[in-house]
Order: structure tokens, then sequence, then C-alpha cells
């Protein structure tokens, strides 16, 4: 289904749809479309597209599933929400704001209960969001949890988190009306043990309904950037450290030795505490509620400085 | 900014705790006022949920999870009267921002 696109020349190797989401871009001619694709068991791998508006049926033999007939595609999109692709039907990436697709087989109900409710849903996965609206509460005023017996917390989900129902405790959801306090701002324990044991110079700041940690002039890889250290900004989402921070924030902007650029996405201005940031656009999946904190985000600082390219 | 401490618009002053073993918050619809629940599972105290005070009367339920925040946590004296720390602020409906102080409402003005 290729369409036309502005001379065959000027296209660039490889277009990654999330970073031009994440970028509120559109999407760049390019030789490739990189996607992101979940399997049953929210497996995420990227998978190369040759065309912008690829049918579900051209994802899924990209994808290698074996049939196409027994599977069903699902693109995710950026509230929460699944939409259904048909086969046959193509499907435009250039503005949809979805660049996560799931790919499961069709013929399985799961069964689980949201506020004593029984509940079927046909796919393995479930959103937050689509949760929320089973559960028939207002998305912006609910928080949904799934119900650990026998000694464990609840866990938060956000709207935007995946859960896979196929997998073993995952039966019961509670939804709860949100609630905060006026508390001071404080970091988990165990973070703020890490600071102290590790020497971190670090500072919890707020602004206006977000709270960040502003690590203080961490050192920076040895001759690889235009500056031996700089302020790295961590901003802590609401749900936190169940819920994992996305992405941080440079200042000063570093600049790649001798190229003398930015390195890739890292080229985006972001405002916090009315400083202007250099946003670092690096993501994680795989957060571990109760085992990861600010350790794991300084690890993965510290590996992205070291990798930027 | 004093707390004071006095009866809520609904009379409700003061508050006892009954405990609750496993179960999930959502499931008391309707806590009597003057009560505050725990639900505990496995030895693990997971919220605390109670009608709220300030007169509109929707189920409050208070994370007593020590990893995340908003969290909160109970204390009950001799006479399980519960002390929660920090204060209470709703957000929605009636707005009101309270302590719970040795089973006594105390109101943020």
């Amino acid at each position: 289904m290729q369409t036309d696109i502005s001379g065959g020349d000027d296209r660039i190797p490889l277009e990654d749809v999330g970073a031009a989401i994440r970028e509120g871009r559109g999407l760049r001619p390019a030789l490739l479309y990189r996607i992101v694709v979940l399997d049953e068991e929210l497996n995420e791998r990227h998978l190369d597209l040759n065309d912008p508006v690829p049918t579900g049926r051209q994802i899924l033999q990209t994808a290698a599933a074996r049939s196409a007939d027994d599977y069903s595609i699902y693109a995710i999109l950026p509230s929460g929400e699944f939409e259904d692709l048909r086969l046959d039907e193509t499907y435009d990436l250039r503005g949809r704001g979805a660049e996560r697709f799931v790919i499961f087989q069709t013929d399985r109900a799961f069964k689980f209960t949201i506020d004593d409710r029984q509940l079927e849903w046909g796919k393995p996965i479930i959103s937050g969001r689509v949760l929320k609206a089973l559960a028939g509460v207002p998305t912006d005023t609910y928080d949904v949890y799934l119900e650990v017996r026998g000694g464990g917390q609840d866990v938060l989900i956000r709207d935007t988190d995946l859960i896979d129902l196929g997998k073993a405790g995952i039966e019961r959801f509670i939804t709860l009306i949100r609630d905060t306090t006026e508390g001071l701002v404080a970091l988990p324990e165990s973070d703020q043990r890490y600071l102290d044991s590790h020497g971190i110079a670090a500072e919890v700041v707020g602004d206006g309904p977000h709270v960040g940690v502003v690590l203080k002039q961490v050192s920076l890889p040895t001759g690889k950037f235009d500056y031996p250290s700089a302020d790295v900004l961590v901003i802590l989402p609401p749900g936190y450290p169940d819920v994992a921070p996305d992405m941080f924030f440079c200042d000063p902007w570093l600049r790649l030795v001798p190229a003398g650029r930015y390195p890739n996405c890292a080229d985006q201005p972001h405002v916090f505490l009315g400083r202007r940031w250099q946003r670092w656009s690096r993501h994680n999946s795989s957060w571990r509620p109760g085992i990861d904190g600010l350790h794991t985000m300084i690890k993965r600082i510290e590996h992205a400085l070291e990798e930027a390219k | 900014m004093l707390p004071i401490t006095g009866v809520a618009p609904s009379g409700m002053a003061s508050i006892r705790l009954p405990h609750v073993h496993g179960g999930s918050p959502s499931r008391q619809d309707h806590d009597p006022p003057g009560q505050l629940w725990l639900v505990v599972d496995g030895g693990v105290k997971k919220w605390a949920c109670l009608s709220c005070p300030g007169g509109c009367g929707v189920q409050i339920s208070l994370s007593l999870n020590p990893d995340r925040r908003p969290r909160w946590s109970v204390e009950s004296d001799f006479w399980g009267r519960p002390t929660v720390s920090p204060s209470i602020h709703q957000q929605k409906q009636c707005r009101c921002h309270f302590w719970i102080r040795k089973g006594l409402i105390e109101w943020c003005l």
C-alpha cells in the first residue's frame, strides 16, 4: 500500500515512529519505519516496516505471525485505549500517535473482577484506562489497582500501563477515588539512603504538581562532552516509585566532542523550575515496582551518557 | 493556620477503629460515619477507609503503602483511638482538610 512520498532520494534510512510521537513531529520520509510490537507476554520488540501506511496483514507478516488469519492486531493509543486493525485495511502511522501494537491469538477470553464484578475481556492484555472504563469510573479522578492477596501492597496501574491478564495472580482489580494530602515532598527512604551512601548531592524540588530530583553536578564521561559535569533532573511521576520515571534532563546543554552537536534524541528543551533543560529522550519499559528506584534511574542515566552518539 | 478540634459539619467528631481482614477497600461502600476501617491482608496494612467527615460523605481510601506517595500511617492507642498522619486533604467534593489525632477530627482552617 505504498503511498507516494515526495522524491525517493531525500529519504532517511530509518524513522522511529515512537520518537516522532514523543517529539511531537510528523514522520519524515524514510526507507523504513520503526514501530514496537508486543506479544501476548508483553515482550516488546522493534519491527521495521517499509511502508508508513501498512495494512494489519503487512504488520502481522513482517512480525512473522504464522497465519495472519488466526491473529488480531491492535494499536495502543497514547490514551491507553486499543484500536482494532483490520487485516486488509491500511493504518496510517503518520499522525495516529500510536507507535505500539499488540498481536495475539483471537480465540480466548480472560476473566477477572473489578470492584467485585466479574468481567471478561477478549485480549490477554488490558490497560489501566480500559480497566477504569470497564469499571465505569471517571478516568481522571479514579485510580485502579491490582489487588494483591496474601501479603503485598496493591499495585497502582496507570492509564497507559499494560497488564498481562494471562499471568497467575492477575485476577482482581479495585478502583479508588484519588485523594491527596499536603504532605512534605520527600523521597522514599531507600532512595534517600542510596543518595546518602553514595555521596550524591541531590535536591528534591516541586514545580506545581510535579516533583523532581536534581542530581547536582554529576560527573560526565571524560572528554566526551563539552562540560565535565552537569546537573541532571529526574521528574518523579505520580505513583513513583511504583511507576517508572521517564527520560532525564541536563543543564547545561551537552554537546558531543569533537562533533560539536547534541546527541541523538537530546535536542529538545523542557522548562522546569524556570530552567531550560536539555531533554534526553530515553525510555524504559522494564521497571520493577518495589525493586527499582532512583538507583536504577541513575544507572540508566550513566549508561545513556556513556553511550551517547 | 492552627488546627482546631471541633465537631465536623456532619456532627462527627470522633473516629473509632474497627479492623478489617482481607477484602478490598471498595467493598465497604458505605463506611458508617465515625469509623475508620483498616484493610489488612496477609499481615500487610494496605488501606485505611473512612467516610469523609466534611459533610460530603464520600468514601476516602488512604494508601498505607510505605513505598509510594501519597501515603499515610495509622496508629491506635490503648483505647483503639486512631491517629492518622499526615493530615488528610480532600481534593474533591467538599475540599476539607483535617487531622485525625487520638480519634478526634482536627480541622485545618
